[in-house]
């Protein structure tokens, strides 16, 4: 296969809209206009790959690279998420539009001392210097959203937690994009550096309005002995396209665990790399999502095991209805170098109907001898059995589905605290089955 | 409460039931007895609705009503309940949630409040004591790792909890150590009332010493062949069920390799 079939050539005028789009701040450092500039040269470079790229099998970005998405998200209008059913949030909060921090929808008076979050372009004013050794390190190569990141960098949030820095409560972080008065895309960045011993929570929440193409990008530094969650869920977001990607350092002995959910979302790639870059460290990745109609969930994790003496533990859970697709691709790379590795992974798939479609690609690399890892993957139906039994106890059918649906997908969300969220995520996966309970023949 | 005329059903195009009468009323027990492969399973799910069970003919009225035409959940409303043979593990769903689920379903069918976690516990501790059950068992999961006797003992629970106008135990006698069996029988004789009616289907006459049934129907071949008194389960324990075969063309059938579940 030739390197030019693998690509998408639709693309090529992306980097001149953005050229035009992007504005450089004066009070901007240099090297940021640089980043710019290379991610520019990616995507003309390179554009979008095509389904003959293997990372990109099971998603087409032919969709995404021909349609409006060159032009960037004016201001957006925050009205147009008014029926939008938040998460509860009993603690801070911080609300992007677009990409842009929204001070009135914030509120940060409740962050202990020691904790900062701030807009990303305020950062790169400030102690930018702080900034470019991250925001220079995760540029690579031929990845097509990571390059429309970097072109349009200067969106998004910093969000700094000093060493020691014991956090009990939980940051909200809201992004809503609007493409409500025309569509396009908004690029967000969100770094966030976590200091020695420091613990920190957030839940991210992402709506989407209308026909846009969200690309959200987060890079955690995850200090020695610190402990970082993250719940991230997407609401009904019918016409978006998302792209989500995280990528995780974490260093000696720290912990990290993420929660992947989404429900009613058109398309999404969800990208999570996590190297676990010293001794001891643990990371979790959940994700429980359900798609229906012709959505389709892309799911890619990648975990580096380079360290010595570290766990990971991967599940994922999704509930594929109509003519949906879910993908789950694994990657656990184990270095020479990661004795007494133990890794774990899981995905299950249940699908309501005969027209979805579930793909589990599970990929284990090992080099180092003592180890263990193991993964295993399921593709199943509802049991009958068991809607016949819980309907022979006066349980309607569709209850029953909803029923069987949710406790496939409670498990995974089982360590979310606190129970409101976990019964309100688990809520949100299982609405939609009473609507369309029957399978299609 | 419950009269059957000549039902006939199949199970993937293979005739089960080949014409099954019976007459149930409000207060009596009823034994169905009979061989392996003989239908009764079939006979207990046809009531139940399950729908791989296709009834090919026949009536069957219960209260008053065409319960052909019911759903499982509507039947189970109406106070219909099957305690299964093999009760279903489902993993993720708690007893208790289970439980509370299947009774507030029943109660909205009739029009009344749902019970609050509160009084359900209160309800649900209650019955467990008088089955014997262990209080552990309400947050597990619906029959996940169960041994035999508490799968069955389960589906006793929830019968004294869902409070059936007609209750129909599928071969719950099979697996059970004596203790289980008599537990699961003192849990049957404490719902028997005037205005309850029970069929007990089963291989084995040793239920029925601890069941008294006011009749006792032999199901052979998809018909009942024979109907009398609780003498009637005794003269099978004693003699098999061999005599029926005399004289029968189909042997065969009446030792088909697997009763369909």
């Amino acid at each position: 296969m030739s390197a030019a079939s693998k690509r998408l050539s639709t693309a090529t005028d992306w980097a001149t809209a953005l050229e035009e789009a992007v504005v450089e701040h004066p009070g901007h450092p240099r090297w940021l206009a640089d980043i710019r500039k290379q991610g520019r040269e990616r995507i003309r470079q390179h554009g979008f790959p095509s389904r003959a790229h293997e990372e990109w099998k099971y998603t087409s970005l032919a969709a995404i690279a021909q349609g409006p998405y060159s032009s960037l998200l004016d201001e957006g209008d925050q009205g147009n998420f008014t029926t939008v059913k938040f998460l509860p949030a009993d603690g801070p909060v911080v609300t992007l539009l677009n990409g842009v921090f929204l001070e009135g929808s914030s509120d940060l008076l409740s962050l202990p001392a020691g904790i900062r979050v701030r807009p990303l372009s305020d950062a790169l004013r400030g102690d930018a210097d702080r900034l470019r050794s991250t925001l220079e390190a995760v540029s690579d190569g031929e990845h097509p959203f990571r390059a429309l990141a970097d072109a349009t960098l200067g969106d998004g949030l910093f969000i700094e937690v000093d060493s020691g820095i014991g956090f009990e409560g939980v940051l909200h972080v809201v992004n809503l994009i609007d493409g409500g008065s025309a569509p396009g895309a908004a690029h967000l960045r969100h770094v966030v550096v976590v200091g020695k011993g420091a613990r920190l929570a957030i839940v991210e929440e992402v709506h989407c309005h209308q026909d846009v193409l969200a690309n959200i990008h987060w890079d955690f530094e995850v200090g020695e002995d610190a402990e970082v969650g993250r719940v991230r869920t997407f609401g009904r977001c019918a016409d978006g396209n998302l792209f989500h990607g995280s990528r995780v350092r974490q260093a000696d002995g720290s912990t990290f665990s993420d929660f992947f959910h989404c429900a009613g979302v058109r398309m999404i790639r969800n990208e999570i790399e996590v190297e676990l870059a010293g001794r001891r460290c643990h990371t979790e990745l959940r994700g429980a999502y359900f798609a229906t109609g012709s959505e389709h969930v892309d799911n890619q994790t990648r975990i580096l095991h380079s360290h010595p003496d570290c766990t990971s533990n991967e599940v994922y859970r999704g509930v594929l209805s109509g003519r949906s697709r879910g993908v789950f691709s694994g990657k656990i790379h184990v270095f020479q170098d990661a004795q007494r590795t133990d890794a774990k992974q899981s995905s299950d798939s249940l699908l309501l109907s005969r027209k979805a479609e579930a793909d589990v690609r599970p990929r284990l690399e090992i080099y180092a001898d003592d180890v263990r890892c193991t993964h295993g993957a399921t593709v199943g139906e509802l049991d009958e059995d068991a809607i016949f039994y819980l309907r022979s106890r006066g349980v309607n059918e569709p209850l029953a589905r909803k029923m069987l649906v949710g406790a496939f997908v409670k498990e995974v969300l089982e360590e979310v605290e606190p129970e409101a969220l976990r019964q309100r995520l688990v809520d949100d996966l299982t609405c939609g089955i009473e609507i369309s309970p029957v399978p299609e023949e | 409460m419950l009269e059957i005329k000549n039902l006939r059903a199949s199970v993937e195009g293979n005739e089960i039931l080949k014409g099954v009468n019976l007459r149930v009323r409000e207060g009596e027990v009823h034994a169905i007895m009979g061989p392996n492969g003989s239908g009764k399973s079939t006979f207990a799910n046809v009531i139940a609705g399950r729908e791989e069970y296709q009834v090919t003919a026949g009536e069957v009225r219960y209260r008053d009503v065409d319960l052909l035409e019911l759903s499982p959940e509507e039947r189970a409303c109406e106070g219909i309940f099957l305690a299964f043979q093999y009760p279903v593990a489902i993993p993720g769903i708690s007893n208790a949630y289970f439980l509370r689920s299947s009774l507030n379903a029943i109660r909205n069918y009739r029009g009344e409040d749902e019970v609050d976690a509160f009084d359900f516990l209160k309800l649900i501790r209650e019955k467990m004591k008088l089955i014997g059950i262990d209080e552990k068992l309400l947050n597990r999961s619906v029959n996940v790792g169960f041994s035999g006797g508490e799968k069955k003992r389960n589906e006793i629970l929830q019968m004294a909890v869902l409070d059936p106008r007609l209750a129909i135990l599928d071969e719950t006698d099979s697996g059970l150590d004596i203790d289980a069996l008599r537990t699961v029988a003192e849990g049957v004789n404490q719902i028997r009332s005037a205005d309850r009616a029970i069929i007990v289907v089963t291989h084995y006459q040793r239920l029925l010493d601890h069941i008294i049934p006011d009749f006792v129907h032999v199901l052979f071949d998809g018909r009942i062949v024979e109907s009398g008194g609780k003498e009637l389960a005794l003269r099978l324990e004693k003699e098999g069920y061999g005599w029926l075969e005399k004289g029968e063309e189909t042997v065969s059938s009446a030792t088909s390799p697997e009763e369909p579940r």
